[in-house]
């Protein structure tokens, strides 16, 4: 506290109101000082009045998004989620599967399944890039652009990179978080000559907040 | 096992209200903060063998959402790199709005309403993080400066040094005379 110069500082007053809240003793002197100083007594009221405004807007709005309902319904899924914790995960069998099968031993088994998934795989991959192609795919893009756009902004220059939108419908997994890291893992670690090359690239956030 | 689970509901009862006004300011997604809470809770019941009660409950699990929450943070400003996101603010506040009965207010006043609220969420993001983060435990999750010292590991005078700058900062930004 700086008495000496007739007023407590700011961050001494602002000190007494967090001890106020926590319900912790007051400096004394403060106290004494607010009885008899009507300065110090107003800024501590106006400080105390702007937290206590700030904290009560933010509690309203905060719970009248989670209602008594909502608190419910998130419980209720917390505790669903409890019940799953600590126990070993359902195994779902494949269907037609026999008994005969079930006497197999599984180490033959896997193998054919992997082999077969992995045929099927490759088949329709096969068949799917044969079917579209790369020159049918740049066709069908190209044609999809001059529909969509009339012959009088055939012109325009267009943007080299249509942004790709994350809206509240797309999920935003853990995988793409863990593609993003790996992503960044090998700017930082791997391809330090592309980080130039990097840097001169705008981001979609620079991109729009220079529109902005 | 059972029983342990019906403890744990009555502890869920009683943290829920006030972890959720921290996640829900802290990530400014309604449903965002509701999966982080989620996840604090199961968490601290995963790891509820580690509790040691040198420190109440509530200081141990309010570490572990902020944890949380800092991670989802990180993980959205890596995601909005590079994608585009519809503007959160506007998310905020049409759920704020829908949820809040605003209808007693004319339109001028929830423009102004809205203004205010977007220019606080502005200011406290431009706080530095550990004062965001001191900040908002303190003022939406009601902790003394001795238990954030306790959740963030930061010492109880600076937490106070923190709290003090946080506010000043807030005060200039929204107007105020200090």
């Amino acid at each position: 506290m700086n008495i000496r110069s007739g007023h407590v500082k700011d961050s001494r007053l602002f000190a007494s109101y967090v001890d106020e809240r926590a319900g912790e003793p007051l400096d004394p002197r403060v106290v004494d000082h607010l009885a008899t100083c009507a300065d110090c007594a107003g800024r501590f009221q106006d400080m105390a009045a702007m937290m206590n405004e700030l904290r009560d807007a933010a509690d309203a709005d905060a719970d009248a998004v989670f209602s008594p309902a909502r608190l419910e319904e998130q419980r209720q899924q917390i505790l669903r989620r409890l019940e799953h914790v600590n126990r070993p995960a359902r195994v779902i069998s494949f269907p037609g599967r026999d008994a005969a099968a079930d006497a197999r031993p599984a180490g033959l088994m896997a193998p054919r399944w992997v082999a077969a998934a992995a045929a099927a795989g490759l088949f329709i991959g096969f068949a799917v890039g044969g079917y579209l192609g790369p020159e049918r795919l740049h066709r069908a893009r190209t044609s999809s652009f001059t529909q969509s756009t009339p012959p009088a902004m055939s012109v325009q220059r267009v943007s080299s990179t249509p942004a790709v939108r994350v809206g509240a419908t797309q999920p935003e997994t853990a995988d793409d978080d863990a593609f993003l890291i790996e992503l960044e893992t090998a700017l930082v670690r791997h391809a330090r000559e592309l980080q130039p090359f990097d840097a001169m690239t705008p981001y979609v956030s620079d991109v729009e907040n220079r529109g902005r | 096992m059972d029983e342990a689970r019906s403890l744990f509901a009555g502890i869920v009862s009683v943290h829920q209200r006030r972890a959720l006004r921290i996640a829900f300011h802290y990530l400014r997604d309604s449903a965002e903060a509701d999966e982080a809470v989620q996840d604090a809770f199961v968490k601290a019941f995963t790891h509820l063998a580690s509790y040691r009660d040198a420190w109440p409950f509530e200081v141990w699990f309010t570490r572990i959402l902020i944890n949380g929450c800092l991670d989802r943070r990180k993980a959205r400003s890596r995601r909005e790199r590079w994608f585009v996101r519809p503007s959160e603010d506007a998310t905020h506040d049409s759920a704020i709005e829908a949820a809040r009965d605003l209808d007693h207010l004319d339109p001028e006043q929830r423009v102004l309403a809205r203004e205010r609220r977007g220019r606080l969420a502005a200011a406290i993001d431009r706080l530095e993080g550990r004062q965001r983060t001191v900040f908002m435990l303190c003022h939406y999750g009601d902790h003394t400066p001795r238990d954030i010292s306790a959740m963030t590991g930061i010492n109880e005078s600076t937490v106070r040094v923190h709290l003090f700058r946080a506010a000043r900062k807030l005060r200039a930004f929204l107007g105020g005379s200090s």
